[in-house]
């Protein structure tokens, strides 16, 4: 409301200055008329008007009053209609003056010319968008100049033909209004030079269903120029570039078209210049005009250039890389870099320094589990250390384990060969001595194995174990011991306990050493009051229990939990890793290892072990 | 130099030891009997059966020095051989100082352990026929009066008639009849036999007016 307020303010201010006749001439606002030839809606008048009245707008800061005129004749052609249009415009702007009258298109040249004595008579005139061709026709005045129209036929042709080198075949198209004819008179006499080579056809006048029927047809070696269609050979009225559109979706070879407008509408390309372009150039012009100059033709013009749809080069496979230098190319999305560069090196930025990050994460997880597996290993090779020295301690009661077999293994031999030197030997004695040396010689092969496997550095394994098995197996490999030892053993093995999984090597060195410690702990008692109790149960939560029991000398109470600590030992010999070994295998296996001191005499060490999960 | 009589007794809580050894035994010639523990064979022993006992050293319950032990404490002389499959040196010299023939280590060669055996069994028969000599030497001590059980240690002394006589405080000719009775009821018939008769019971020469003097223990009866 303010602004046409502000517009009113200025009119009445004008017309109070005009009785004052030529004082303030200069007060008065410039006003600039733009006469398109077309309707208002067709794009290419859009176009050039926007661009027209932004230039003119921004070369003359004081403000120019820009008014609009459309002649509308492809749709009225009649004569009787422009001799309506100028009587119209002369009443219309009786009381308006205007210091530029702006002609869009040869034929709203044509009529500015025409009516020039009669309208706008004080008016400077110019003119934009018009033909070369129209232009020359027209026979100008000198006065009169403006940005003139290049046809490119030629180098549009030129422009497809790089594109698509294997075209064969050229196919224009044109419909049936005024224009349509001008530029399909312009097209048969420009593109004589291609006759030889592509064959030019043209499509001019047809009606449109016919005419897409016809282009759906085209071979991909075709080459389709469009050029414009205002009416169809059924008098159908179109916008050129609605026209283009329709071409272009139902050919079936790329459409080379005549202006930029079409380009939008799916067209491949062409050379040209732009309505833009030409539209900003006549408002320079006209500014020019206003502020007193006065241009010659030489000096005016626009440039033009070879410009693509990217979208339609992708629809139609054609390689970017043939586009010569310099072509303008539309619809290409910019590229995110070019958009949003800042953002971008921030955001990658902040990917580079997480990446740094997780990379640092994942390496430092890498070093850590790396040092876990070190551990482990060292763990392991620890309690395998642990293991060799108990099996040390046990070497002569394995000796006498492996020397009974061999004793009986030679002596039964020897009295097998004393047997068959005899003349009339007994074989079935013989045959039941070779019998006991086999089964003889599998009991020392069973010690050797088990020793063997309790002395190999073995991978870590996890299987199904029935403990009170493998409590046994010790026992069995300790019979000497026992014996030497002079120790009584009273074993409560409860039958059908769960599984646990584990390691059966580390499991039988911990009830291995559990052992051995019990028979420490009751070497200073009289040798029949020597007794270990060995016992497996199911404990809490489902776990398996065992305890070893001795009635020996006890832990002192401050020692109960530090004799799990290594190098701490309540014996004389020994490095006190035992224990402490054992601890870490039973813990490595998700159990307890604890001891307790028994409420007469003598300690208890307990293992609680996790059974194995119905899976395992 | 084996007789059917010459017994081996195994001692093994191993049974395929013991069956293993005893059949090489048997198949030399010997007799054997198999025991599984110190306690069954304390049990079962026959002191009278000659031959020697081949024990094992770790057996549970009563090991094999320790059995020993208890066969010297009943005053069982049997020759007696350790199998060990783990032998120390402090005890074999236990067992050796107790009176074992050898300490042989498991697995032990047929050679050995019959070389052993027969020395073992040898010490037996010698041991036996030195017992039975001293058994028949007893009895004839037995049979002397108390004033010839006085005189026989001055006899052997190296005594006078008349020194002995001085002694007891008797007359020379009684003493001459004693010594006449001595050397009948002991079956000599030189002071040197019945020198050598009293030494074998253990009767040691007394020189002096100040009464015998014994340096063996000899009241432990022979194992019967």
């Amino acid at each position: 409301l303010s602004f046409l307020q502000r517009i009113f303010i200025l009119c009445m201010t004008l017309a109070a200055c005009l009785p004052a006749g030529d004082a303030l001439p200069s007060a008065r606002a410039k006003s600039v008329l733009i006469l398109f030839e077309t309707e208002s809606n067709l794009p290419a008048a859009v176009i050039v008007g926007a661009a027209l009245r932004e230039a003119l707008s921004s070369q003359v800061p004081s403000g120019v009053a820009d008014y609009d005129e459309f002649l509308d004749l492809d749709r009225f052609p009649e004569q009787e209609h422009r001799a309506r249009m100028a009587a119209f415009l002369r009443q219309k702007y009786a009381n308006t003056p205007i210091d530029v009258v702006i002609a869009a298109g040869g034929r709203a040249l044509d009529f500015m010319l025409k009516y020039r004595a009669s309208l706008f008579t004080d008016a400077s005139l110019i003119f934009v968008a018009a033909g070369t061709e129209e232009v020359a026709a027209l026979h100008l005045p000198s006065d009169v100049v403006g940005i003139a129209m290049d046809t490119y036929l030629a180098p549009t042709v030129e422009l497809a033909m790089r594109l698509q080198p294997e075209t064969r075949r050229l196919v224009v198209v044109s419909g049936a209004g005024d224009q349509d004819r001008a530029w399909e008179k312009t097209a048969r006499r420009e593109l004589r030079p291609y006759q030889g080579r592509l064959h030019p056809t043209y499509l001019s006048a047809l009606p449109m269903a016919q005419l897409l029927q016809e282009v759906g047809r085209l071979p991909r070696d075709t080459v389709v120029l469009y050029l414009t269609i205002f009416r169809d050979g059924e008098g159908r009225l179109f916008h050129p570039r609605e026209a283009a559109e329709m071409l272009s979706k139902s050919s079936s070879a790329p459409v080379y078209g005549v202006y930029d407008t079409y380009l939008e509408s799916g067209i491949v390309g062409g050379h040209m210049d732009t309505f833009e372009a030409q539209g900003r150039e006549a408002g320079r012009l006209a500014s020019r005009i206003l502020a007193g100059e006065h241009p010659t033709m030489a000096q005016l013009g626009v440039a033009s250039a070879d410009y693509v749809n990217f979208l339609q080069l992708q629809r139609w496979g054609i390689d970017e890389s043939r586009l010569p230098p310099g072509t303008i190319v539309r619809f290409k999305e910019p590229s995110l870099w070019a958009l949003y560069h800042r953002q971008i090196i921030v955001v990658f930025g902040l990917i580079a320094i997480l990446s740094i990050l997780v990379v640092a994460l994942l390496f430092q997880a890498s070093r850590r589990q790396k040092a876990e597996g070190e551990l482990a290993a060292q763990r392991g090779e620890l309690a395998h250390l642990s293991r060799v020295a108990t099996l040390g301690e046990l070497s002569g009661a394995l000796a006498h384990e492996l020397s009974q077999p061999l004793t009986a293994i030679l002596s039964n031999a020897q009295a097998a060969l004393e047997l068959l030197a005899k003349e009339r030997p007994d074989l079935p004695e013989v045959q039941s001595i070779v019998a006991d040396i086999v089964s003889e010689d599998m009991r020392a092969g069973e010690v050797i194995r088990h020793l063997r496997s309790l002395f190999r550095k073995d991978e870590v394994r996890r299987e199904a174990l029935d403990v009170t098995a493998e409590i046994a197996e010790v026992q069995k490999m300790l019979h000497s011991e026992i014996i030497s030892r002079n120790v009584k053993v009273i074993t409560h093995l409860s039958p059908g306990l769960a599984r646990v999984r584990g390691d059966r090597v580390q499991l039988q060195q911990v009830f291995l050493n559990l052992f051995m410690n019990a028979c420490d702990a009751v070497e200073s008692n009289k040798p029949s009051d020597r007794i270990l109790t060995i016992s497996a149960d199911s404990g809490e939560g489902g776990a398996v229990q065992v305890c070893y029991t001795d009635n020996g000398v006890g832990i002192p109470g401050e020692m109960l939990d530090k004799v799990f600590q290594p190098f701490v030992t309540t014996k004389r010999r020994g490095l006190g890793l035992g224990l402490a070994v054992c601890r870490s295998i039973i813990q490595a296996h998700g159990g307890r290892l604890w001891a307790t001191n028994n409420g007469n005499r003598g300690a208890s060490f307990w293992i609680a072990l996790p059974i194995a999960s119905e899976s395992g | 130099m084996t007789t059917l009589a010459d017994t081996v007794f195994l001692v093994d809580d191993d049974p395929g030891v013991t069956t293993a050894l005893g059949r090489l035994l048997r198949a030399a010639g010997f007799e054997v009997r198999r025991f599984s523990s110190g306690e069954e064979f304390l049990r079962a022993h026959d002191g009278s059966v000659p031959g020697c006992a081949v024990l094992d050293v770790a057996m549970p319950d009563l090991n094999g020095i320790e059995l020993q032990r208890r066969l010297v404490e009943v005053g069982c002389e049997r020759p007696i051989i350790f199998l060990t499959g783990q032998g120390t040196i402090p005890m074999s010299v236990e067992a050796m100082k107790a009176g074992a023939v050898d300490f042989l280590t498991k697995p032990v060669t047929r050679e050995r352990l019959l070389e052993t055996i027969r020395l073992a069994i040898e010490k037996d028969r010698t041991d036996r026929l030195g017992r039975a000599e001293r058994i028949k030497v007893e009895e004839r001590l037995a049979s002397l009066s108390r004033r010839e059980s006085e005189i026989l240690p001055l006899i052997i002394g190296g005594l006078l008639n008349k020194q002995i006589a001085a002694e007891l405080g008797t007359a020379e000719k009684t003493v001459k009849v004693h010594r006449a009775r001595i050397m009948g009821k002991m079956e000599v018939r030189s002071v040197a036999e019945l020198v050598r008769a009293a030494m074998l019971a253990g009767l040691a020469p007394a020189r002096s007016s100040r009464g015998l003097q014994s340096d063996r223990d000899s009241d432990s009866p022979a194992c019967s």
